[in-house]
């Protein structure tokens, strides 16, 4: 192919290094939060073994539950609740990102999408807790 | 220009606020670099173009009828999507658009949903054949860096779960409507 | 129109794994997880939690609560190792592993919530 001037000037492109994410906080916060989704995993192999101990019988779930209290799966599960919980905060501001419902002219704002995100989670988490624990 | 880092408008960034310094100025992110500060924008050209950002209509309407009018509120469905300069900030900040040759970025897509939004516009259907393909709109992981660098608070980061929900939509649409139904 | 790409499918699954994930994985760790081992309040007894797992409705629940945020992890993972680790090029791999171990994980739930006494 013959150049269209006698000069054809020729660009860097740098590469991205692999460790981006590590050049700023925004980007680490990114990834954390991406990472949250290895820990939801976690929570369903977690429900996924408690089913199976109560199909089992009281033997085996009773040695379930002793399991739970190994300190190694307990420093797990609290860490996984730490990135369960900024999983649902991240979310609940994401989501409402995602929809521009307009009421009689004007957007929504974020907060009118965000709050009942935030009392529902509420609700449904009192709900839960109630069926578990009532008597 | 990255200033320290972060994408800025050098015209509108002070030294003052940097003092005492050091501050470190480089070319933007994620383009090509032709010289010292200068790069190589002709892809986001390129990105551009695919978004049509331009009103489509089916049928034009004839001088003779008039213009198309808009009411204030149609104008505020797109309005904060129209502000973008072009300036690329979003396009330096934007991680997936770095690692990513296909990913169209932040303000290609913004751009195509404020003409998607636009009441005189009927090309949403022609823009999504393009932009829904694989690499158009689905490389964004909402990391939601273009937001924060963008300096007329146009929010593409919005514009492009705005998007990604209408061409769900769409696809959801085209399975339960009788085929040939637009 | 043939063109555009079935990502959409992913993306509605991933957006409501995400749903289900945020709203009732909490509560769900932090009794079962924390509070329960932990003692600091009184564990159901099995009987009561047989009672309540055998309930029709509380399978479909266990079901959705398993499988839904499986596929949420599924694409996020998967665009985590093409954006994290710069491997887009093997994306086949990566595609059926994240996606075909939601499969496999939904297949095991819905085994372990059917044998549920």
């Amino acid at each position: 192919m013959v150049n269209p001037t006698e000069y054809v000037p020729k660009s860097y492109h740098p590469r991205v290094s692999t460790y981006w994410w590590l050049a700023r906080w925004p980007y680490l916060k990114f990834i954390l939060r991406e990472l949250s989704s290895v820990f939801v995993a976690w929570v369903v192999i977690l429900t996924l073994l408690q089913i199976r101990a109560l199909i089992h019988g009281p033997a085996a779930y009773a040695s379930f539950h002793q399991w739970l209290q190994n300190p190694l799966i307990l420093i797990l599960n609290a860490v996984s609740f730490l990135f369960v919980m900024f999983h649902a905060v991240t979310w609940f501001s994401l989501a409402s990102k995602a929809m521009a419902i307009r009421v009689s002219g004007k957007r929504l704002s974020d907060m009118a999408i965000t709050g009942p995100n935030y009392i529902a989670w509420v609700v449904v988490s009192a709900a839960i807790t109630w069926i578990v624990l009532r008597g | 220009m990255m200033v320290n880092g972060i994408p800025k408008l050098t015209c509108a960034t002070f030294l003052l606020d940097y003092a005492p310094g050091p501050v470190r100025v480089e070319p933007m992110k994620n383009f090509p670099v032709l010289r010292d500060l200068v790069v190589d924008t002709s892809d986001f050209l390129v990105k551009l173009t695919k978004s049509k950002p331009w009103i489509i209509r089916k049928e034009e309407k004839p001088i003779e009828d008039g213009e198309y009018l808009q009411t204030p509120e149609q104008l505020e469905t797109y309005k904060q999507f129209s502000m973008c300069i072009n300036c690329l900030l979003c396009y330096a900040a934007c991680p997936v658009y770095g690692l990513d040759p296909l990913f169209s970025g932040p303000a290609a897509i913004a751009l195509a949903q404020r003409y998607n939004m636009d009441s005189r516009d009927q090309g949403a259907a022609e823009r999504l054949d393009i932009l829904s393909q694989h690499d158009g709109i689905w490389g964004c992981t909402f990391v939601g860096e273009c937001t924060q660098v963008c300096p007329k608070h146009v929010d593409p980061a919005g514009a492009i779960q705005q998007y990604k929900l209408t061409a769900a939509t769409e696809w959801v649409k085209s399975f339960v409507l009788p085929r040939g139904a637009t | 129109m043939s063109k555009r790409s079935n990502e959409p499918f992913f993306w509605l699954l991933f957006s409501a794994g995400g749903v289900v994930s945020a709203m009732l994985m909490p509560i769900y760790l932090l009794l079962f997880g924390l509070l329960f081992p932990l003692g600091l309040l009184e564990a159901p007894s099995y009987e009561k939690l047989v009672a309540i797992a055998g309930h029709p409705l509380t399978r479909m629940y266990l079901l959705v609560f398993c499988a839904l945020p499986l596929f949420h992890w599924a694409h996020r993972f998967r665009f985590t190792l093409y954006d994290g680790l710069q491997i887009k090029h093997l994306n086949e791999l990566i595609s059926l592993f994240c996606y075909g171990g939601a499969v496999l994980g939904t297949a095991v739930a819905a085994y372990l919530v059917a044998k549920i006494p």
